[in-house]
This record gives C-alpha cells, structure tokens and sequence, in this order.
C-alpha cells in the first residue's frame, strides 16, 4: 500500500498522506507520483490534501504548496463540494515524463534511493527521479526510468534510461548489461543486431557517457 | 491514398504476427512503400519477429497520446528502404488508445504509404475493436483445427457487424501429410464452412521459428515453401490471380514414386 | 478416389478419418454459434410459437423454454411448454384473434 494517494472525483483531486508517515518520506513519494503523471494535471486545478489527523507546519505547507504549483496544481485548505473545479474526465492523458525530460529541483531535499527487491518482468516500468537500486533481473520488455543512477544487481535485458531529466553524468552498474538498449539523458545506444553484447567479465559491467559516446566498460577498468 | 488491411484471427497463437511480418515484408519486396503496426498493446511481439526491438524509441501509444509525431515512432527495416514498424507499448495495456484514435493513427499512414498492415490482438474485445476500426480490409488467418476455425468464424461475423464485409482467407500451418491421411480438415473443408474468399494456404514448417530466431521473415527465404506461399498472398493481395501451390510436393523416393503414378 | 486410401481402409477398416468427424462437429457447433440468438429474437419466437399453440391447448406461458441443442451431427430445435388443457372448441377458436385466447387463458387462470 502506497503511503500518497491521489484520488480524483468530481470534487476535485484528493491528496491523501499515510497518517503515520514521515513528512520527508511522504514528500519524495508525492513528488515521484507527480512526476510520473505530470502532464496529466491541467493547470490551476485545485487540490484537497490531508494527512489524517496530523497538521503540517508552515515551513512543510510552504514546500507542499511550492511542489504542487510546480506541477499545477493549487493546494485548496477546505474540501470544495459545491463548485467542482476540476472535472477528471476533461483533463489531458497521462504523459510519460521519459519523453520529455525536465530537471526537477526541490531545495534542501535529495532524492533517496528507491530499492526494488524482485524480478522485473515484461511489461513493468519503474519510474522515479532518482537512484534505482534493483536486487534481481530485468526481463526483455521491462524498464526502469531513473533522474540518477540505476544499479543493478542481476541481468539487465529490458531497457535502462539513467538520468532521465537530464544528467548526463548519471551511470548505470549491473552485474550483466545485456540491455535492448541503454539510454543516459538524451543518448541512446541499442543492442547488437542478433542481440548479444560482448562478453565483459564476470566483475560487472558499467555505463556512462564519455564524449557524447555512450560507453559500456567492465567494471574497475 | 494507401489501403488499410488489418490481420486478425480470433484465437491466438494461429500465426497473426509472422503472417503480418512476411507480408508487409513481402509487400517491401515488391517495392511498396509499406508500415506494419502492431496493435497489440502490452503484448508486443512484432518488432521481435521483425528482428527491430532494438530500435524502439517510440510507440504507438506515444503517437496517440501526442507524446511524439508519427514520423518520429516509425522504426526503419533494417533491410529494405520502404518498410517501417509501428511498434506497440510494452508497458500499457489495451485500453491506452481508442477506435476513433487508430482511425486517425491510420489514416495518416496510408496518406504516405501504399500499404498499411495491422496487426491484431487475438480476441473480441478491446483490442480487436481497436485493431479493425481503421481498416479497408481484414484478412482472417486460421489453422486446420476445430477451436482455430470455430474462432474464425466469430470474427468474421464480428467484421460483419462492423462494417467490414468481405474479409479474406489465410489457412496456416497445413500438414498435407495429416489431410491425405484423413486426420486433418481439408482446404476445402475449411472453406466450405466459412465461406469467405481464400487468399493463401501456409504449410507448417519449421522454418518460421527459425525465421523468428533469426528476426528474418520467413517471406525472404523463396527456397522454402512457406517464403513462397507468402510471396503468393502478396501478389493476391495486389490484384493479380495465381494458382495456389501444390503443398503436397513429394519428398523422398516412394514419394516421387507415388505421384509418376498418380497415386 | 485415392487407390491409396483404398488399400489403407482394407489394411485398417475400422480406422476413423478424424478430419471429417471435425468438419462435420465443426458445422454443428456453428449453427448454434452462428445463430447467436438475441434475447429479444428468442422471445420473438416463443410468441409466435406460443401462438401456433394456442390455438389448440391452453398454456401457462410463463413457464416456457426454447433452447437450441446438439445432438451428434445434428441441431435440434427445443421448446418445453407446461400445458393446461387441450381446448373443446378448436373450430371455434380458430375464427377468433389471438388477443381473444390470451384474455380467455388469463380469465380461466384467474377462476
């Protein structure tokens, strides 16, 4: 069970905050929630947020409402029953924020690392703004979607896009880096034809742009 | 203005997606500016029998959703000039586009192409709805089998239903061997229960799943049989009349034999 | 005629052709598949079958079945109708309209 919720209905759009969740913890959620649906929100759509029983102090209310405009939206303090203000049906399909990178920038805050403890199977994408850690493999016809640095301990054979707001510097480690292809910011190499990358020693492999050139190395050298 | 055939089946795993591979390759062949797109949203397989998946940046989903410009989702064969794959998202399902979407998704196409080829989930449902609403005409593919041919005849009821009468008849994976002994339906059989225009008959062969190992379809290789039957629908498909093959091409010395007799 | 399959039908009488058994359950199956029978068109012909039948007998029509079945190579058309009475007076019923057998069942079922 997530700890953020966003709920639409013809009040408007809900923002409901796990009760016994930390404050920090919750903002980095919203904010991957946010980012993996930014362009779903039409501009100035307003938003009733409650985190059970627990206030928030001026400085979180000043960081929650400057993330949401970030985003469009407009923290609304009271549930807005009468006149609806947004109408869900009306607003725009979700957009896939691969595609249109965008660096995300929030004061005083780093993203954590998001840490997944399975095998990524086809079909399954992860997005986050920032390191992914996975312990397990990644199938053909997965992908993970990360701001930082991915890191993978098993076979990467889907498809990896490391530092995709932007960071050029970000890499990607795995044990084995057999990807469908390999994207770091705007750069994208794919696999051979035939499907086999060369074989690059048992250490684990890296990736990183060196020259405009994406690079595939084993590790440590 | 190009045209629009969609290749459905009802039920799957009757051979849509190399059906689909083979011909539009085979329509490249003959020098047809061609697309082949994959409907199969969440299940993608094309671009892997096309021997492509690597160079998938964009989807069809991307183009319906106005992430990217069709131009800009259409990955280029890597053997001829005139061929690209439309390929499907992977990481969405079915209802991550509608008719009216693909409608417009293929008339845009066959504004730039001769031939539009579309791949269709197997189904009724959402997909199949999907997969046919921006088709001119729909190819049925089956296999000699009760459940392959019983689905067939549903979906060419559906088609009717939907405006798309007429469709045509594509019969995969024939062993002439099991029909000369009686245990499997005959061509005519098929064709006397369906009762729509048969337009290629496909005998089973290893071959495509070597074809698919290699990301080559089976439409290149005119030493076999099957790269033949398909290069034959193409042309049907194009206009011209041809003479159905004779699968039953004997094998072996008691095979000859048998056919100097007439036997 | 295949000499061949001769020979093989003398070796192997009793050998089954499985193709054709498929063909013929295939054509079967489908005319039920094919006649995919709305609601509305089954109940289309329960009136009218009602009113073949109430010419002669007095039903209950609200406990009435028309179903299609296969039987082998065969499909068979059934319909089960509980019924009341047979009617005394079919000639006379026969110059009536069917309205008249309705409201005259309704009234016998009422008394």
């Amino acid at each position: 069970m997530s700890i953020v919720r966003f709920k639409g209905n013809k009040n408007g759009i809900q923002l409901m905050l796990a009760s016994d969740a930390e404050f920090d913890e919750l903002l980095f959620d919203v904010r991957a929630k946010l980012l993996a649906s930014k362009d779903f929100f039409s501009g100035g759509a307003g938003v009733t947020v409650s985190w059970g029983e627990n206030k928030f102090n001026n400085k979180q209310t000043d960081v929650l409402k400057k993330l949401l405009s970030e985003y469009g939206l407009v923290w609304d303090k009271d549930l807005v029953v009468e006149s609806p203000q947004v109408n869900v049906e009306k607003l725009e399909p979700r957009k896939t924020p691969v595609l249109t990178p965008k660096k995300v920038e929030m004061d005083g805050y780093e993203a954590p690392a998001l840490v997944i403890n399975k095998n990524l199977r086809s079909g399954t994408r992860i997005i986050y703004d920032g390191i992914v850690v996975l312990f397990g493999d990644m199938n053909p016809g997965s992908e993970i979607v990360a701001g930082r640095d991915i890191v993978i301990y098993g076979t990467c054979r889907g498809l990896v896009h490391a530092g995709a707001f932007g960071a050029r510097d970000a890499r990607i480690v795995a044990n084995k880096l057999k990807p469908i292809q390999i994207r770091i910011a705007d750069v994208i190499a794919r696999a051979p034809d035939g499907g086999e990358w060369p074989e690059q020693g048992s250490n684990g492999e890296v990736a990183y742009i060196d020259n405009n050139t994406l690079v595939v190395k084993p590790m440590g050298k | 203005m190009g045209e629009v055939i969609v290749i459905t089946s009802g039920k799957g795993g009757v051979g849509k997606t190399t059906c689909t591979a083979s011909l539009g390759t085979g329509f490249a062949l003959m020098g047809k500016r061609t697309v082949i797109v994959d409907a199969d949203i969440g299940l993608r397989n094309l671009d892997v029998v096309m021997g492509l998946e690597n160079r998938i940046v964009y989807d069809l989903v991307d183009v319906a959703e106005g992430h990217c410009r069709l131009k800009q989702a259409l990955v280029k064969d890597k053997r001829f000039e005139n061929l690209y794959l439309l390929p499907a998202a992977q990481t969405r399902d079915k209802t991550a586009i509608t008719p009216e979407q693909m409608t417009e998704i293929a008339q845009q196409l066959a504004e730039d192409f001769d031939y539009v080829l579309i791949d269709c989930p197997a189904g009724i449902e959402g997909g199949f709805k999907n997969a046919i609403a921006g088709a001119d005409r729909a190819v049925v593919v089956t296999n000699p089998e009760m459940s392959s041919v019983r689905d067939a005849d549903r979906i060419v009821g559906l088609l009717e239903s939907e405006g798309k009468a007429n469709p045509l008849l594509i019969i995969n994976r024939l062993r002439p061997h099991m029909v000369n002994k009686g245990d499997m339906m005959t061509v005519d059989d098929i064709c006397d229960i369906l009762a729509i225009k048969l337009i290629g008959i496909i005998p089973e062969d290893e071959y495509i799943i070597i074809a698919t190992n290699k990301g080559e379809p089976a439409v290149l290789n005119d030493d076999k049989l099957v790269g033949k039957a398909y290069r034959n629908i193409v042309r049907r498909l194009m206009g011209e009349e041809i003479e159905f093959l004779d699968l039953d091409a004997p094998t072996g010395f008691f095979g000859k034999l048998k056919r100097a007799f007439g036997v | 005629m295949d000499i061949l399959q001769v020979f093989k039908d003398w070796l192997a009488p009793n050998k089954e052709h499985t193709g054709s058994t498929a063909k013929n359950r295939l054509k079967s199956m489908l005319v039920i598949d094919r006649s995919n029978v709305s609601p509305e068109l089954m109940n289309d012909i329960k009136d009218d079958i009602i009113k073949v039948y109430q010419k002669y007998f007095e039903l209950n029509d609200e406990d009435m079945e028309v179903k299609f079945d296969n039987n082998q190579n065969t499909v068979i058309l059934t319909t089960s109708i509980s019924v009341l009475r047979v009617k005394r007076n079919i000639d006379a019923a026969n110059s009536k309209d069917d309205n008249d057998y309705k409201r005259n069942n309704a009234n016998r079922q009422k008394r």
